[in-house]
């Protein structure tokens, strides 16, 4: 699958050029002299070396390349990088830092959901997102997220396990004692005075 | 400032860049645009990025109608909100690509989506919507469903050069509002919206896909409404959703090369209209 980058390759017509700043993983980086239709994709695996993100189909089908935008799991293949604005783009590098996506991955691995591998990065940066919004999310809730990776591996069933397991433990259960506790004496109600 | 990408900040920004240059593309989600950028059939001189313009995402009533803006995502219309408001279109928005696509994709951009419409432009025809086009002279109000579906692409006649979708209109409507969605191989889709209120006697159906833009099946509409007892809602007869998708095919007359390929989508048709109807009213 070619990147974008054939604007370089093609030559001939002058290639519209353009220069901006993008809000990755928490730092503004600056783009130069990139051409307008490269996708986001390409600048993040290509000018940023962010690998992390994979290109699979560039079509918006196959969810290897999908990333956060504003917390919301995006296909980066579809997004014309140059026209974001300041809107904050997470990869899943920086998610890596997060003691919550070690959860994901491990709950992932545990449900068998990781085979060739190839899809899992998609899969992890979905989820996260996913959990970030809901913390206990339904079945049907949980397949919509996850609609857009078809993994021709495991199949999508131990993805849906595998998002179960990790908001399990993720949310703290609570007791019959634990909620009672909570009603009578708030957390937050401060000591006596 | 280098002209070729601009990020306007209003609406009146936006349709003044695309005026002074006639080949800048607009760009909202980019999930139509892009993946023909990528496959190489379309290099973009310039680009106008409408991800600044928040009158694009405002939503709100007004007598009796609800204006949506263009720039309103799929999942944002998929929402409980919306969804209470024009049912079909949260439905259709339940049924496009993946989430990420639906996170992105917008309305406005799904009406000139490259293509056979098979989204919002049916649910938009069933509705009698309007769509809002502004130009530097103004704004120009344009009904899907009063446009030659049959004649060529959709988008051409909606749309004039320079000018910027902004919104749709929609009435809102009491009754049942159905929408329909079948895949018909080579990523093609065939779609039915469904609007019926009983109460009212008033049935209407178009069909996305079949056609390069929305094909309403006005005498089925007739037939169904005459079918439906006023007072109950209800049909007259338990064949009557079977026969209204028959009626249907037989008006849409979809569109193939192949005459196998033909007869398949007029079934296709067929069943799409009798599943609406038996959701619509029961049985």
């Amino acid at each position: 699958m070619s990147g974008p980058g054939f604007g370089d390759a093609l030559g001939g017509d002058a290639t519209p050029t353009t220069s901006y700043v993008l809000r990755v993983n928490g730092e503004a980086r600056l783009i130069e002299n990139a051409w307008i239709g490269e996708n986001l994709l390409y600048v993040l695996r290509e000018r940023l070396g962010l690998p992390g993100a994979k290109d699979g189909c560039g079509q918006g089908v196959c969810g290897t390349c999908t990333v956060q935008l504003d917390g919301v799991a995006v296909a980066a293949c579809l997004i014309a990088a140059a026209t974001l604005g300041d809107r904050e783009i997470r990869t899943i590098e920086d998610l890596d830092n997060d003691p919550e996506t070690a959860d994901v991955q491990r709950a992932l691995i545990e449900a068998g959901a990781v085979q060739c591998g190839f899809c899992v990065p998609g899969v992890v940066t979905s989820v996260c997102a996913l959990l970030a919004r809901v913390a206990e999310p339904s079945e049907v809730e949980i397949r919509r997220a996850l609609d857009g990776h078809p993994c021709r591996c495991a199949g999508p069933h131990p993805m849906v396990d595998a998002v179960r397991i990790a908001a399990r433990r993720r949310v703290p259960r609570q007791t019959h004692s634990t909620m009672m506790f909570n009603v009578i004496a708030p957390p937050t109600s401060g000591g006596a005075e | 400032m280098d002209a070729t990408i601009l990020m306007p900040l209003s609406l009146d920004e936006a349709v003044d860049a695309l005026a002074r240059d006639p080949r800048a593309l607009p760009v909202a989600g980019g999930t139509d645009l892009m993946p023909r950028v990528n496959a190489e059939l379309v290099r973009p001189s310039a680009l106008v990025g409408l991800a600044k313009v928040a009158d694009l995402r405002r939503w709100g009533y007004e007598d009796g109608f609800a204006m949506l803006g263009a720039g309103l995502t799929w999942a944002r219309l998929a929402d409980a909100d919306l969804a209470a408001l024009v049912p079909a279109l949260a439905a259709a928005a339940n049924e496009v690509g993946t989430a990420q696509v639906r996170a992105m994709g917008t309305l406005g951009g799904n009406i000139l989506a490259s293509g056979r419409p098979a989204d919002s432009l049916p649910v938009l025809a069933a509705l009698e919507a309007t769509v809002s086009c502004r130009s530097p002279g103004g704004v120009r109000e344009v009904a899907p469903h009063l446009l030659e579906p049959r004649s060529g692409p959709i988008a051409e006649q909606l749309l004039r050069p320079g000018e910027l979708i902004t919104g749709v209109r929609v009435p809102l409507l009491r009754g049942v509002q159905e929408f329909v969605k079948a895949p018909v191989g080579a990523g093609r889709y065939l779609t039915l919206a469904l609007v019926a209120g009983p109460v009212v006697g008033d049935v209407r159906c178009a069909v996305g896909g079949a056609h390069p833009g929305p094909v309403r099946a006005f005498e089925a509409e007739r037939w169904l409404a005459g079918r439906m007892d006023a007072r109950s809602g209800r049909l007259s007869d338990a064949r009557d959703a079977a026969d209204f998708g028959r009626l249907v095919a037989d008006e849409v007359r979809p569109e193939a090369e192949q005459r196998a390929a033909r007869a398949h989508l007029r079934h296709v048709v067929a069943v799409c209209a009798r599943r609406a109807v038996q959701r619509a009213f029961g049985g």
